[in-house]
């Protein structure tokens, strides 16, 4: 014996089963080749353009690589390593005065052949002074 | 029997890239998910697009397709899914309203088109479908859904949870509901007819 809310509903299953009809897929290839179609359009250039761009990318990321490591290599230790003093043009040998306006300067070849005076803040050396 | 192996085999064959393998598969299939989106929508050609869409969105996620539940069931998923998407894109952009308004009247006719029942005429057939329609399309579309395929589709609540893609319960909440809401969206028409 049914409930009247299960006769109520069957009315209206009814009702839908009799109203709610589907109209034929009038044209059923139309939909193979729309999604054929769509999968060859998304397919075709995204693999190539991504694949390539990916390698490239990697290619190009692992040359810079190499070549910093290259120079690296080759170039860093004669920059950093120990120098003698025959590789300097010159070297400061002292930096005093005794006047605070007046600095000078002096550069010795490494060998000792010669000395340079570089003097700033007067005109001329008065004649009674002498470079220590 | 004969057909399953077959069925798995054209799966096989299309997870590896053969599209005549699937453009078969859709053969088989675009009849029953088409007649499930027009259900669901009411419109041939929101169904159609429905159906195409459901079958490139499987394509593209075939690989995970592990074959335990029957092909026709996933893509009864798929295309549910895709009409819930179209739903909620509607909700939020919406194109076309449900319900048809006044006519509009061209000056030129040579008569004026009426809606509605003429007094003390009985409700014709358009009418009554036009009816139904309306109150169906005024579930939401995961309850239309559950309606959908046990009244019109005639499915059990175990083929329910497996296209929908939800638990037992939750079908028959769903259908509760639904038929709840749909007695109460057609009570007008029952006292009518």
């Amino acid at each position: 014996m049914k409930n009247s809310d299960d006769r109520e509903w069957e009315k209206t299953r009814n009702l839908l089963r009799e109203h709610l009809t589907v109209p034929p897929l009038t044209n059923p290839d139309f939909i193979n080749s729309r999604v054929l179609e769509a999968i060859e359009r998304e397919e075709r250039p995204r693999p190539a353009a991504s694949g390539w761009s990916l390698r490239w990318l990697f290619w190009s990321g692992a040359t810079a690589l190499l070549m910093a490591g290259l120079l690296t290599a080759v170039l860093m230790p004669r920059e950093f390593g120990l120098r003698s003093h025959d590789e300097f043009i010159s070297q400061v040998i002292s930096a005093r005065a005794e006047m605070p306006q007046l600095s000078v300067t002096g550069f010795q070849v490494p060998d000792g052949r010669g000395v340079v005076l570089w003097m700033e803040g007067v005109d001329y050396i008065p004649a009674g002074e002498g470079v220590r | 029997m004969g057909e399953l192996p077959d069925e798995a085999a054209l799966v096989a064959r299309a997870r590896q890239g053969d599209t005549r393998a699937f453009d078969e598969l859709i053969t088989r299939h675009r009849e029953k998910i088409y007649m499930h989106a027009y259900h669901m929508l009411r419109s041939e050609d929101d169904a159609v697009e429905i159906a195409q869409e459901t079958f490139i969105r499987a394509w593209k996620s075939l690989s995970r397709f592990d074959g335990k539940a029957a092909l026709s069931s996933w893509l009864y998923r798929i295309a549910t899914n895709a009409v819930i998407d179209l739903c909620r894109r509607r909700r939020s952009h919406p194109e076309v309203e449900v319900d048809v308004g006044p006519m509009k009247v061209d000056p030129a006719s040579q008569t004026t088109p009426h809606r509605g029942e003429v007094p003390g005429a009985s409700v014709d057939r358009a009418e009554i479908r036009r009816r139904i329609e309306a109150a169906l399309l005024q579930l939401s579309p995961e309850h239309r859904a559950v309606v959908v395929l046990k009244e019109l589709e005639d499915l059990s609540y175990e083929e329910i949870a497996a296209r929908v893609g939800c638990s037992l319960g939750t079908v028959m909440s769903r259908l509760h509901y639904a038929r709840k809401h749909l007695q109460t969206l057609l009570r007008d028409l029952h006292e009518e007819l």
